[in-house]
Order: structure tokens, then C-alpha cells, then sequence
């Protein structure tokens, strides 16, 4: 209706149109007011950067493509040669261990001092066994100095499986070893258990005197409850393993029965009899098992001693009966 | 009087006290030749002790009123699309109102950002009076509210005609048990009450092209006023309105006219002939083009010859000759004695009406003339022949704010607006009309006693 009667009133006066349109007027009169105008002139344009800023924050591909580029710039930070490790210092460990720990660390030549992560480098050098603890830092000349605690290893010791071990005193692992005349300084001790109570063990070595205490060839954890002490034989006689004398402690109070049986050996050199075992594992029973020969020679001497006791016996018996 | 039906003028009456208070509302004077629009602004504090419904009935536009009002942005534009009064483009009227209202918001802008409601004049629609009387009993010995809107629903309905609807409709004459000249009967002991009511009736059709050219521009109409009564509230002065005075509305599309008598409209009628009227004649009669003729009859229109006149010589260019080498030159006598007829026919056939309406017999009642085509030279004096009666030129009273531009008599009808929306006239759909029994009338009954009681 509008645009045909426009038309015809143009035609017939040659008049423009002589006011805004319905929507001229209302965008004019909506912009007429300061709010509208500050909410298209400020809040939409600060809408849009928003809305704008927020799609290019969370762009995966923007963001990969950022990573790279920051990626790359750090990476070629770290590649100039202000950077560069210049070498690497071992203190405290012996050669063998420096070698190993070199290895463990195993960093490339022309590593850059800024991508070394000396946390996970340090966790390295402390899963070898050798290590106690490690400290690890660059110089500011570049070179990485680590310091190192080696383990002390207490005890050997040999598994269920037969492999053989070194042990600290907490237990810990140090290293293995092949046979054990390659550590014939450390006690050996035997079977799986013995490196939870590896303390125990030290505690009762400490205990007899040299002469004992150089005999002792091992010790045995039994059943994972008790300590057997095996002694080399006073004179080794005949295969290795003959003639062992094996000191079976209890499950509680083994320093106890172990300084009995010591204060026994003392007096009367308990230890260096033909014995095969002394089990103290009851405590009001204390046991000595005596080898075969020795069994032989006491029921021999027992008869003897029986018939000498009869033949006293019957000689009292008939003096008396001689004398009135 | 079928009160149900006047709703439309109701939510009209609330949007304009929502606009009083928001503090602003607008003003546009729809005419044949010009349209006009005035912003306002209105300190809703003074304005409300009026419009209250306990001094509904009370006119006086108070000293309490004064600078309530201010005019905050005027503008004044062409009007196309509008003849008589009548809309006859919509499209093109619309745009033209537009036009007034982005003008006049743009001058208001810092004070006032926006008009959402509008008050607006119609002069067109042939504008009849008629007048109905109605007589209760009070309920109680004393006159309430409710006894005047008893009365006004039991009036007998005038006979407006088919197709048309009630633009105004006022009490103005109120008696108590035969006291009249009373302002406001409330509170007052008495058995009958008797309201007389002006009923102001125009053309359904224009009134409804009128609003939804309006609504059309995104404004909600807060009144229509009838256009020679707002020229009388501006033009003329409380006293005229109070012993009896005539508003002439010369205008472009028609000429109409509003009686005032005791502070009351009433009586409006008018005729079909205005200004242009006169330019279409001079157009037809001396063969020239419409703006020529236009600004002929402005700069040298005159109605009563003067012996000078026959030798005083204006260029007249007839239709297609503006540019031509030789101009056509007539005398100002030729002019006059094309203007002058249509002029007087005019003024006689108002004469008749008011002739018709009895208004003539108004003892020391005053004439004022507005509108544009009162500014012709020589008109009073025609009025004074045709009327008996020497009219008086009127301008708009003065509000606060109004520009110099806006003080000349054909800026009246708008000024006039901005008077309605100070203080409106009560008008019947004011009154609480007695519902039929119903929960929704019980219901609000029960408020307004609860409200009233405590």
C-alpha cells in the first residue's frame, strides 16, 4: 500500500518523501538515547574483542600452532652454546660407580644446561643400588657436579633363587655379586626373609668373640622366623660343609640364647666339639646334637662308664661283704 | 450513557497520568498545512495534586500550576497527506509526523530523552456537539462519586449518529436540588442530583486512521483532543472562559469554532473550508501553480479592499511561466477581490451554525481568532461585518520554555494541548460507572473501601 500511493503522490507533486521510514525512525530515536548508544558504541564492540579473544584462546589449532612456535623458541634458547654442559664431575663413588652412574645419567654431548632436569637425573642416579643419595647441580662455568653417597654394603647375601646380593644395613640393594669369594669381607646370609632383618643379623654378629666370629660361614633365616648361625668346623676336615656346626636360635631372644651359648663356649669351648647342631629354639630345652662319630664315642664311653660304675659297685659291694 | 464503550478513552486517561508521572509526555497538532509538535517536560510532583481524583471536578489552572510546565524542544513541519483534517496518506502522514517528533526530540534531547506518550488534536471528522442530561437521587443525603456516576450512566445516550463515536464528553452544568452553577457537589447534602453533559461527537473512520497513524510511529495516544477546543484552552484568558467566549479556529483544511461559558467547553462546531480553500481558488482563478498561489496569498493576501490596492502591482507567473522572460503582474485589488469571496462564504456559513446553535445570543461574549488564516490583513475587520462583534487576535498564553517562534496565533492548537495535558478536563469515563453485580465489581469495591477507610 505504501509504495504505490508514494509513487502516485511523487507523480502527482514531484515531492520527496517528506520523513524518515518506520525503521529509520526507530533506529533514530533508539540512538537518541545515551544507553543504546553506549551499549552499541562500548559494550558491543567490547562484546565482540571478548567473544573474539575467547575463540582464540580456545583454538586447539591456534594453541598447538603457539606451542610449537614457543616450543621452537625455547628450544633454540636452549641450543646456543652459552648453554652447553661443558662436563661432568663424580665426587664420592668409586671408579666402577662412576662409571655406572655416568651411564645412568647418560646425557648426550651438547646438551644444553637448560634442558637438564636434575630432579629426574638425580632419581636416576639414586636408582642405582650403589647410591644412598645424590646431589646433583651445574656450575655456573657449566659443568654438572654431582655428588655422590655411595651405599656401604653390610651383608651378602643370597636369595631363595641363588642369585647373590650385597645388602646395606637397612636392607637395601648395593650390588650383586657373583660368587661369594668375590666379598669374603661380608657376612652371608641366606635365604629370602634374611633382607628384612638384615639389622638382626648385624646385632647377633656382633656378638661372639674373633674366634667364633671367624668361623661363622652364615647365617640362616629359617622360615622367615629365626636365625640359624652356621660355623665352619675348628679344623676344616674332609669337603667344605663337613663338620659344620649350626647354632639354631630362637624366634625370640636370639642375643639372649646366642651370648648363653657363648658364655657355655667360653667355658668349657663348646663350639670346637664334634657337634652338629645346638637348638636353643625352646627356651627350657637347649639341645646339642652331636655327630655320629660322636654319638658312637659317647654310647661307648657310657657302656664304659656303666660297667666301671657296676664293677665299682660290685668291688664296694664285695669289700663290703669281705670286711666283717 | 453506554460508559462501558468509552474504555478506550479510560486507558487513554491512565497512559497520560503515566506520563505525567515519568515527567514528560508530547504534543503533536495534527493540521491540514503544518504539523506541530511540542516536547514537554512536567514536574510530575505539582501536576499530580490536579489530577488526583479528589479535585477531578476542580478546573482553576491555580498558581500552584505555574511552571510545571516546560517546553523542551518545538518543531514545526510541513504536513503532507493530511486534507480537512482527515488522514488520506497514511503512509506519507506518518512520515511527517516522524519528522515533527525526531525534530523536537533532537532540540529536547539533553533534558528530555524520549516521549513515549503523545497528546493529539483532530480537525477533521465533522465535529458536532450534542449535550445530555441526567437526573438521580443520592443514595445517601449526601452527593458521592458514585451518585455522579450513576447519573452520567443513566443519561440517555445523544443521538450522535451512524458511524461516529464520542470524542469528548464533560459534565459542565451540575445542580443539587435545583442549586446550579455548582463546581463540585461531592460532599454536599441533597436529594436530586442532576449533571448535564457536552457531548462532543466526531466521524468514527478519520479518528481511527488519526490513532493508528499514531501507533504507527510507536507512540501511545495519552488524549485526542478536538483541534478548536485546544485553541480556546491556549488562546483565550481565564476570564473569557468564564463569562463566555468564541474561539475561532482559522485553519487550512477547515474553520471551526469552540464556545467556552463558565470554564467549560461548551459548544464545537466548524465547517469544511479553510486556507487552502482559498489557495485552491486563487491557484484556479489566476491560472498559477499551488506553491505560487501559496505564497501569494501569504505575502500579499488581503480581504478587504483598500483604494490602493488598484494601483499596488504584484508579480503573479502563471502555471509554467515562473521562468519565463516576461512575469504576469496583477494588483493586489485582482488578488483580494479572488480571496475575499471564498473568505466571506466561509465566515457566513460559521455564522449560520452558530446561528443554528443558538450561540449568537450569548450576551458580552468575546470572539478570538487564531490559526494561520487569521493573520491575513483585513479579517477581523470581516469578522466584525460578518459576526457583529470586533474579534480579538489571540496568541498562546505564555508557558515556560515556549520560543518566541511558538508565540504567533497559528502555533495555538498546540500550545493549547500542552494546557490539556496540565490540567484535563474530567471527562465522564472518569467516574466510576455502576457495574452489574459481579465478583471483579465486589472485589473492587471491597479495595477501594479498605483504601478509603483506612
Amino acid at each position: 500500500m505504501a509504495a504505490p500511493a508514494a509513487a502516485l503522490a511523487r507523480l502527482g507533486a514531484g515531492r520527496r518523501q517528506p520523513g524518515p521510514s518506520r525503521l529509520a525512525f526507530r533506529l533514530r530515536r533508539a540512538w537518541a538515547q545515551p544507553a543504546t548508544r553506549r551499549m552499541i558504541t562500548l559494550w558491543l564492540p567490547v562484546g565482540l574483542a571478548a567473544l573474539a579473544a575467547w575463540q582464540v584462546l580456545s583454538d586447539a589449532r591456534l594453541h598447538q600452532a603457539a606451542r610449537t612456535r614457543v616450543a621452537h623458541a625455547w628450544q633454540q634458547v636452549h641450543d646456543m652454546p652459552a648453554f652447553r654442559l661443558q662436563g661432568m664431575v663424580i665426587e664420592g663413588a668409586p671408579p666402577a660407580l662412576k662409571a655406572r652412574i655416568q651411564q645412568a645419567i647418560g646425557l648426550p654431548q651438547g646438551q644444553s644446561a637448560l634442558g637438564v632436569d636434575l630432579e629426574v637425573l638425580r632419581a636416576r642416579v639414586e636408582g642405582i643400588g650403589a647410591v644412598a643419595s645424590a646431589r646433583l647441580r651445574v656450575d655456573p662455568a657449566g659443568v654438572l657436579m654431582v655428588e655422590v653417597v655411595p651405599r656401604r654394603a653390610a651383608v651378602l647375601w643370597r636369595d631363595g633363587d641363588g642369585a647373590m646380593k650385597t645388602l646395606a644395613a637397612d636392607g637395601a640393594e648395593v650390588a650383586a655379586v657373583a660368587r661369594r669369594a668375590d666379598r669374603p669381607d661380608l657376612p652371608l646370609l641366606i635365604c629370602a626373609g634374611a633382607e628384612r632383618a638384615v639389622a638382626e643379623a648385624l646385632a647377633l654378629l656382633a656378638a661372639p668373640e674373633p674366634a667364633v666370629a671367624g668361623r661363622i660361614r652364615a647365617l640362616v633365616r629359617v622360615g622367615e622366623r629365626r636365625w640359624d648361625i652356621v660355623l665352619a668346623p675348628a679344623e676344616p676336615r674332609g669337603l667344605p660343609g663337613e663338620g659344620d656346626v649350626r647354632i639354631m636360635l630362637p624366634e625370640e631372644g636370639a642375643p639372649t640364647a646366642l651370648a648363653r651359648v657363648l658364655a657355655v663356649h667360653y667355658g668349657t669351648r663348646l663350639l670346637e666339639r664334634d657337634l652338629v647342631a645346638v637348638d636353643l629354639r625352646l627356651a627350657g630345652r637347649p639341645t646339642l646334637r652331636l655327630s655320629a662319630a660322636a654319638a658312637a664315642r659317647l654310647q661307648a664311653r657310657r657302656a664304659l662308664d656303666a660297667r666301671e660304675a657296676e664293677r665299682r659297685l660290685a668291688a664296694t659291694a664285695g669289700d663290703s661283704e669281705t670286711r666283717p | 450513557m453506554n460508559l462501558q464503550a468509552l474504555d478506550i478513552w479510560r486507558g487513554m486517561r491512565g497512559r497520560l497520568d503515566l506520563a505525567v508521572r515519568r515527567g514528560r509526555i508530547g504534543v503533536i497538532d495534527v493540521g491540514s498545512s503544518k504539523i506541530m509538535c511540542l516536547i514537554l517536560k512536567l514536574d510530575g510532583e505539582r501536576l499530580k495534586l490536579g489530577a488526583t481524583a479528589l479535585s477531578k471536578l476542580s478546573d482553576r489552572l491555580g498558581p500552584s500550576k505555574f511552571g510545571a510546565v516546560e517546553v523542551v524542544g518545538a518543531s514545526y513541519v510541513q504536513a503532507h497527506g493530511i486534507r480537512r483534517g482527515e488522514i488520506v496518506d497514511m503512509d506519507e502522514a506518518a512520515r511527517c509526523i516522524r519528522h515533527a517528533l525526531l525534530t523536537a526530540e533532537n532540540m529536547a534531547a539533553p533534558k528530555v530523552e524520549r516521549v513515549d506518550q503523545v497528546i493529539v488534536s483532530f480537525s477533521g471528522g465533522r465535529a458536532r456537539s450534542f449535550s445530555t442530561v441526567a437526573e438521580v437521587e443520592t443514595e445517601t443525603g449526601v452527593v458521592t462519586e458514585r451518585d455522579i456516576g450513576r447519573a452520567l450512566a443513566e443519561a440517555p445516550d445523544p443521538p450522535i449518529g451512524e458511524g461516529r463515536t464520542v470524542l469528548h464528553a464533560q459534565p459542565v452544568e451540575i445542580a443539587v436540588d435545583h442549586q446550579t452553577g455548582i463546581t463540585d457537589p461531592r460532599g454536599m447534602m441533597g436529594r436530586r442530583l442532576s449533571v448535564a453533559v457536552h457531548v462532543v461527537a466526531v466521524d468514527q473512520r478519520p479518528l481511527a486512521n488519526l490513532m493508528a497513524c499514531i501507533r504507527a510511529c510507536d507512540l501511545d495516544l495519552a488524549g485526542v483532543v478536538s483541534a478548536p477546543y485546544a485553541a480556546g484552552l491556549a488562546a483565550l484568558v481565564e476570564d473569557e472562559q468564564r463569562t463566555g467566549a468564541v474561539a475561532l479556529d482559522m485553519g487550512a483544511g477547515s474553520t471551526a469554532f469552540a464556545v467556552f461559558l463558565r470554564d467549560h467547553l461548551v459548544c464545537v462546531d466548524g465547517v469544511r473550508f479553510g486556507g487552502a480553500h482559498v489557495t485552491a481558488d486563487i491557484a484556479a482563478g489566476l491560472e498559477m501553480a499551488w506553491p505560487a498561489a501559496e505564497t501569494l496569498k501569504c505575502r500579499h493576501g488581503g480581504v478587504i479592499p483598500t483604494g490602493a490596492d488598484d494601483r499596488e502591482v504584484i508579480d503573479a507567473p502563471r502555471r509554467g511561466e515562473e521562468e519565463g522572460p516576461e512575469i504576469r503582474q496583477i494588483t493586489r485589488g485582482m488578488l483580494i477581490g479572488v480571496v475575499r469571496p471564498r473568505v466571506e462564504e466561509t465566515l457566513r456559513l460559521l455564522r449560520a451554525r452558530m446561528v443554528e446553535l443558538g450561540v449568537t445570543h450569548m450576551p458580552g461574549c468575546a470572539v478570538v481568532l487564531t490559526g494561520q488564516a487569521c493573520l491575513m490583513p483585513g479579517i477581523d475587520e470581516l469578522t466584525t461585518r460578518l459576526m457583529g462583534r470586533r474579534p480579538r487576535l489571540g496568541r498562546p498564553m505564555r508557558i515556560a520554555g515556549l520560543p518566541a517562534s511558538v508565540s504567533s496565533p497559528d502555533k495555538a492548537t498546540a500550545v493549547g494541548l500542552a494546557v490539556y495535558a496540565m490540567r484535563p478536563h474530567d471527562e465522564v469515563w472518569d467516574f466510576e460507572a455502576p457495574r452489574p453485580w459481579s465478583v471483579q465489581g465486589r472485589a473492587v469495591e471491597l479495595v477501594r473501601w479498605i483504601k478509603t477507610s483506612w
